[in-house]
């Protein structure tokens, strides 16, 4: 089966005997979860050459006791300056004609007391060549080969989890001795020959299966889980016997598309927003701009309206002081006009609307009230209060209002 | 299939919950680094717009009006033109007064009428510009009788073509008796203003 863009998968193999047994490991909401299947007589002579579907990658763990390895004192070195030291010289760490090639990488130890030791592990290629022909033509090859000290620290942790511990590997006459601190690996050893008791150590024996694990023990099973999570964890060194380069691929993090899903939203955000910025000041210049322009235009059209407007106040302000407005002296005529003969004024007020006058009169003032009455220029003409006696004539107050001013009264003379 | 929780000390630092927080608050730092500034500034912008926005369209609602402004102003100005002879003018409202008072003087000249004094009150500015003002008088006179004051009156009222308008007129006897005369105090309203007309 192809590996789904984020791999949250891996399997990890392992070589029983002919069996092959494999183990694919998912992680998931912060657990790992996995199931080991066992392929019997995988590398047998009657092996079935068909395709097998499993999660992609493919990590091969070897025994480490089938290894060439050295372990080396580089203080103040890390790994990456040692691989470039020993891809220079490989033939001064291991005895192997210049010619055969190896396939190898070094990894730090990390002990109690610290960083500073580095393992280097290698196999000739001969002897991986049937192994990773045989899974390839089954649609597993391998992008990692590691050893299986380095896969068990993590299955040791995963299951154990005591601080530090031994796991003693055995695989016919040979066996490799491993201690931990952690999921780390801290010490190896081999040999042949019967295995160190190592008590209280957990065992691994390469020749039972997963389906025959012996109790309290692991199998070539729990090797394939290791090789699965060193894959997926990102603690577990980067070892690889097939080089760092080759068949490497590029694994991203499940939170990778999330990550940049995000990055994309904002740098799509920062897009928006520049648009908008420009589009925004474009709206401002142009709105600026038009202002500019019509403001102009605006400001005398304004002028224009104020200049009519101030005409216009001088019109109605005439306008309202001609309203009603009565020459006075048309007024002084109708008035002298209509006093009857044998009387005469001794004071006359002209308003806009009327007059007053202190009328003094030979006779009845009725006679003289009546004679203005008749006057076609006033109207409402009374008496106001009562007469009083001048002397042999009587004195009387009368006011009166205009008719209506004639039609040439207020034109302006 | 068998599982097991993740340990601790294998456990990615970016496993369970914690990416989707640290993406989060990343994108959102990156957000505001990158974009919020911008925003910020976009939204002040549309800010500082509406009001533009809004002046721009008032003056061009204006600027639209021209044709009838420009009618209207022909319009008053023609009126204003039309009251040019109405005016007494003068350079400043003081030298208007004074030919304003000598017009007076000269309309007041009739026989048996005698000007007692023609006294500046005060003036209502009615505009700038142009500038026009109505000037209020107070004119006192002294009669034989009333038929000359009342003359006096027409002759006033008609300096052609001024516009001169007499206020609320009293008119009373000289010494309480009518055979001695009468005395008359007038207000009177004159129209002055600058001979020049803006457009």
């Amino acid at each position: 089966m192809a590996a789904p863009s984020v791999h949250k998968r891996a399997t990890g193999l392992a070589r029983s005997g002919v069996d092959l047994v494999a183990t694919t490991v998912s992680e998931r909401a912060g657990r790992y979860s996995w199931e080991t299947r066992v392929f019997d007589a995988f590398f047998g002579e009657s092996g079935s050459d068909e395709k097998i579907e499993l999660y992609a990658p493919f990590v091969l763990v070897i025994p480490t006791h089938g290894m060439l390895r050295r372990e080396v004192e580089a203080p103040g070195q890390d790994v990456e300056e040692f691989r470039s030291a020993v891809g220079e010289n490989l033939g001064a760490f291991f005895p192997v004609p210049a010619d055969e090639g190896l396939l190898w990488d070094a990894a730090e130890m990390r002990g109690e007391e610290g960083p500073g030791r580095i393992w280097l592990g290698a196999v000739r290629p001969a002897a991986m060549e049937d192994t990773l022909k045989r899974l390839g033509e089954a649609g597993l090859a391998p992008s990692r080969i590691v050893p299986s000290g380095m896969a068990l620290a993590l299955v040791r942790h995963l299951g154990v989890r005591e601080p530090s511990g031994v796991v003693i590997e055995r695989d016919g006459g040979a066996w490799s001795e491993h201690a931990y601190t952690g999921p780390r690996w801290a010490e190896c050893g081999t040999g042949r020959g019967a295995a160190p008791a190592g008590e209280g150590a957990q065992s691994l024996d390469w020749s039972s299966g997963a389906e025959h694990e012996p109790a309290g023990g692991w199998s070539a099973a729990s090797a394939a889980l290791g090789g699965a999570l060193m894959q997926l964890s990102s603690h577990a060194p980067s070892f690889n016997l097939l080089g760092r380069t080759r068949h490497r691929r590029i694994e991203l993090p499940w939170w990778a598309g999330w990550a940049a899903a995000a990055a994309a939203l904002v740098i799509a955000s920062s897009i928006l927003a520049d648009a908008m910025f420009a589009r925004a000041n474009a709206a401002l210049r142009a709105v600026e701009s038009a202002s500019s322009r019509v403001g102009p235009e605006a400001l005398r059209v304004d002028e224009m309206r104020a200049q009519t407007m101030r005409i216009r106040s001088i019109e109605e302000r005439i306008e309202e002081l001609e309203d009603g407005y009565l020459p006075r002296w048309r007024s002084l005529a109708a008035l002298t006009e209509a006093t009857p003969a044998g009387a005469w004024s001794e004071r006359v007020e002209l308003f806009d609307s009327g007059f007053m006058m202190d009328l003094v009169v030979n006779g009845s003032p009725a006679q003289a009230l009546a004679s203005l009455e008749q006057s076609p220029m006033f109207r409402g003409v009374r008496q106001a209060g009562e007469p009083t006696r001048a002397g042999d004539r009587m004195r009387v107050r009368v006011d009166g209002s205009y008719e209506g001013a004639p039609a040439d009264g207020g034109g302006g003379g | 299939m068998e599982s097991l929780p993740i340990p601790p000390a294998v456990r990615r630092l970016w496993s369970g919950r914690l990416p989707a927080l640290w993406i989060a608050l990343a994108a959102l730092v990156a957000f505001w680094f990158v974009a919020g500034e911008r925003f910020v500034a976009v939204a002040e912008i549309h800010e500082e717009i509406a009001p533009k926005r809004e002046l721009l369209e008032r003056q061009q609602a204006l600027a639209a009006q021209e044709p009838a402004e420009q009618a209207a102003l022909d319009e008053a100005l023609a009126w204003w033109d039309t009251t040019a002879p109405m005016r007494v003018r003068g350079e400043t409202l003081e030298v208007a007064s004074a030919r304003a008072v000598e017009a007076i003087s000269r309309a007041l000249s009739v026989d048996g009428v005698t000007v007692l004094g023609i006294e500046r009150m005060r003036s209502e500015d009615l505009s700038d510009s142009p500038r026009a003002s109505v000037l209020l008088l107070t004119v006192r006179l002294e009669a034989e009788r009333m038929a000359p004051l009342a003359q006096a009156l027409a002759s006033l009222e008609s300096i052609d073509p001024l516009w001169v308008r007499v206020g609320n007129a009293a008119i009373q006897p000289r010494g309480g008796r009518i055979v001695d005369g009468v005395r008359a105090s007038l207000p009177v309203y004159v129209l002055v203003g600058g001979s020049e007309v803006s457009g």
